[in-house]
């Protein structure tokens, strides 16, 4: 397959149903990133981005159909897999009675980077993300934007090959939302493909070379944002495509 | 390995970082060890204030006022707030809990006691009925309502030792004096004008010098093995409230696993290349590091501090392999139990409640904090369920009744069974979350 020169994640027809729940969450799914693409991930709430986001961080399993990360099965290949994706949960999962510096050294460690390696990617992306003057204090005492950053680095210390992003900006001010996004850009020209989950549709404009629109547990249009909105006459940006696509009923 | 020795370290920091759990793990047990001990250890070594009227003035309010003021157990105090005691003052002073008894001695009991240990004695000599009708002299004795049961029977049997005493002795005095009466009754009438008068026949007085005790109880630990020393209370209490400190860890490991739930942090443990098992492993390891150090402490107050406040000093024994291994194990049961609690509760809050109600539990039912025997017949058969009561068994194997890791193997291997029946309820749990969530 050539797929697996390509593409860094290829996920085909994924179906998935919690327990107990009358409709599935995930339903036939087919998804396929390139290395290095920066590819975006909107839906209302309950849409499935965070089930698919599961899946690919190998926290869940697929009822049906098969992926690829990095040309390896995800059922075979588990613990090969973990060590080449990066997570960023919506949650702040760091020990926010560790400074930022332990926190980021425990990881490291856990991703198996050797001592002297790891010593030097934490003091370079410390540097990077402007988080060395405070790296010594507990995360408890960081800014929201400082903990966002912490956690990204956190999930980026092992140089993965697949970045999965759920929701990295949310409840931070402009100045760490950009340096975020400046440094995303700075891993995707490294060759680090990502998917982006966000309700910030600007970031997906100004981010993403394509998008995927998910809703019920289906895709419902993929393509660049520009293409996107180009098909369809009467949407302004890509908030208006979503809420054409999506409807305006709440979602809670 | 490294990832193992970096989740024990970031476990260690994140406890030395918390400065109140800190306190809680270690001051406290053993704050607990030494202030339990001290208090078990000087129940009843303390005088009771008890509040003492006597409205009769005679020789028996006098005689038992001193009775009473030879037990070492009680104190009378006959005033309150620089006033004489009166029974109105003194019922109000037990009632609000001022003081916990008071003792009320009649009016007119010398006389009432008198005349009827002299009708009684007369009835069993001569078979005399009583000339009046007296009927019994009552002492009245006031107790606070919230007095537990132990001290009730200790001071009423207080009271009634020296009643009976007292009661033994005027009936001996009265039948002395009687006594050669009697006897003069038993020659006939030409023979007893030369019988010498009855003070000099037999007195009270001559009885009098007899005194120590016709039997002598002879204390004896019971045993198998032999005794190197002595065992003491404490011997007793160190280990068993040392045991109930170290379960009370169970708290910071659930709280630990559900705040990594809570925080998001467990999800990203999960989707790296580490297992959960090194995750939990190094949880284990660094709490069984901390019981260790708790214990260290612990035993220092044991050896160091309890003998200040006059209580014999803890001595671990020689059998320290036992030891050790009675250690471990316990703290292996502690520290499995504290995982699956962790694994089954849902929050924080639902922990705080159950991990230490159930603890306190278990500790009473292994006879922590009354002794097993001293238990209801319905409970005792229960005791065999809690974990405490096999490690202060195996403790006091070695500790009380002489015995080795030989004698101790039963209770260690359970304790270990114990930790490990709850690792793997713990770890279907998680495999049965795992699976509900279609992993």
């Amino acid at each position: 397959m050539n797929s697996r020169k390509k593409y860094i994640l290829n996920a085909v027809n994924i179906s998935h149903t919690y327990k107990g729940a009358a409709q599935p969450s995930l339903n036939n799914v087919s998804l396929t990133i390139e290395k290095g693409e920066l590819f975006g991930l909107i839906g209302p709430n309950g849409a499935g981005k965070t089930t698919l986001i599961s899946i690919l961080a190998t926290l869940l399993r697929p009822v049906t159909g098969g992926v690829e990360i990095g040309g390896m099965n995800l059922r075979k290949c588990k613990s090969d897999i973990r060590k080449n994706i990066g997570l960023i949960p919506q949650d702040l999962a760091l020990y926010s009675n560790l400074t930022g510096r332990e926190n980021l050294y425990y990881y490291g460690t856990l991703y198996g980077i050797n001592k002297k390696q790891l010593r030097k990617e934490v003091e370079k992306y410390l540097e990077q993300f402007g988080l060395t003057e405070k790296a010594n204090n507990k995360v408890a005492t960081y800014s929201g934007g400082m903990k966002r950053r912490i956690n990204l680095l956190a999930g980026i210390l092992h140089k993965p090959s697949l970045l999965l992003l759920d929701e990295p900006t949310v409840g931070i001010d402009a100045q760490s939302r950009n340096m975020i996004m400046e440094n995303l850009i700075l891993l995707k020209n490294q060759g680090v493909a990502m998917i982006y989950t966000t309700h910030y549709m600007e970031e997906i404009q100004k981010l993403c070379s394509r998008v995927s629109i998910i809703d019920h547990g289906s895709i419902i249009a993929t393509g660049s944002p520009q293409e996107l909105i180009k098909e369809n006459p009467g949407t302004l940006d890509l908030s208006d495509l979503f809420l054409k696509l999506t409807g305006k009923t709440l979602r809670d | 390995m490294r990832k193992m020795i970096a989740s024990i370290q970031k476990e260690l920091l994140l406890l030395f970082r918390d400065k109140t759990g800190l306190i809680l793990l270690f001051i406290m047990p053993a704050f607990l060890v030494l202030v339990v001990t001290l208090i078990q250890e000087n129940v009843l070594k303390t005088n009771i204030g008890v509040l003492f009227l006597d409205k009769d003035g005679g020789e028996i309010g006098q005689e038992l006022e001193l009775l009473l003021q030879s037990s070492e157990t009680i104190e009378l105090i006959k005033s309150i707030d620089g006033s004489a005691v009166t029974e109105k003052k003194g019922n109000e002073a037990v009632a609000d809990g001022s003081y916990q008894f008071c003792i009320i001695i009649p009016r007119g009991i010398t006389n009432a006691v008198k005349k009827r240990t002299l009708g009684n004695v007369r009835n069993n000599l001569f078979n005399e009925s009583m000339v009046e009708e007296i009927s019994v002299p009552k002492i009245t004795l006031y107790f606070d309502p919230t007095i537990q049961g132990s001290f009730k029977v200790a001071i009423n049997s207080i009271l009634s030792q020296v009643i009976q005493g007292l009661e033994l002795k005027l009936k001996l005095e009265y039948t002395l004096d009687l006594l050669p009466e009697k006897i003069k009754m038993g020659f006939p009438e030409e023979f007893r004008t030369s019988l010498p008068e009855n003070e000099a026949l037999i007195s009270f007085h001559q009885f009098e010098r007899i005194d120590g005790d016709l039997i002598h109880i002879n204390k004896k630990f019971a045993t198998k093995r032999g005794f190197e020393k002595q065992p003491t209370s404490v011997q007793q209490n160190v280990p068993a409230w040392t045991l109930f400190g170290i379960f009370f860890i169970i708290m910071p490991i659930s709280g630990s696993l559900i705040s990594e739930r809570e925080t998001g942090t467990m999800l990203r443990l999960k989707a790296m290349p580490v297992s959960y098992f090194v995750i939990v492993f190094a949880k284990i390891a660094a709490y069984i590091l901390i019981c260790f150090g708790q214990f260290g402490i612990i035993l220092f107050v044991g050896k160091y501090i309890i003998p200040l406040f006059g209580s014999p000093a803890f001595d671990a024994g020689t059998h320290h392999l036992a030891f050790f291994m009675i250690l471990l194990s316990s703290i292996c049961a502690a520290t499995g139990y504290g995982i699956l609690l962790g694994t089954l509760m849902k929050t924080y809050e639902q922990a705080s409640m159950f991990g230490p109600v159930s603890v306190v539990i278990a500790a009473a039912l292994g006879g922590i904090m009354v002794p097993v025997y001293a238990m209801p017949k319905f409970i005792q058969p229960l005791t065999i369920l809690s974990p405490l009561s096999w490690g202060q068994n195996a403790f006091y194997d070695i500790l009380l009744r002489g015995g080795g890791i030989k004698s101790a193997l039963p209770e260690i291997s359970a304790l270990f069974l114990f930790s490990l029946v709850n690792l793997l309820i713990a770890c279907f749990f998680i495999f049965y979350k795992d699976r509900k969530w279609g992993v």
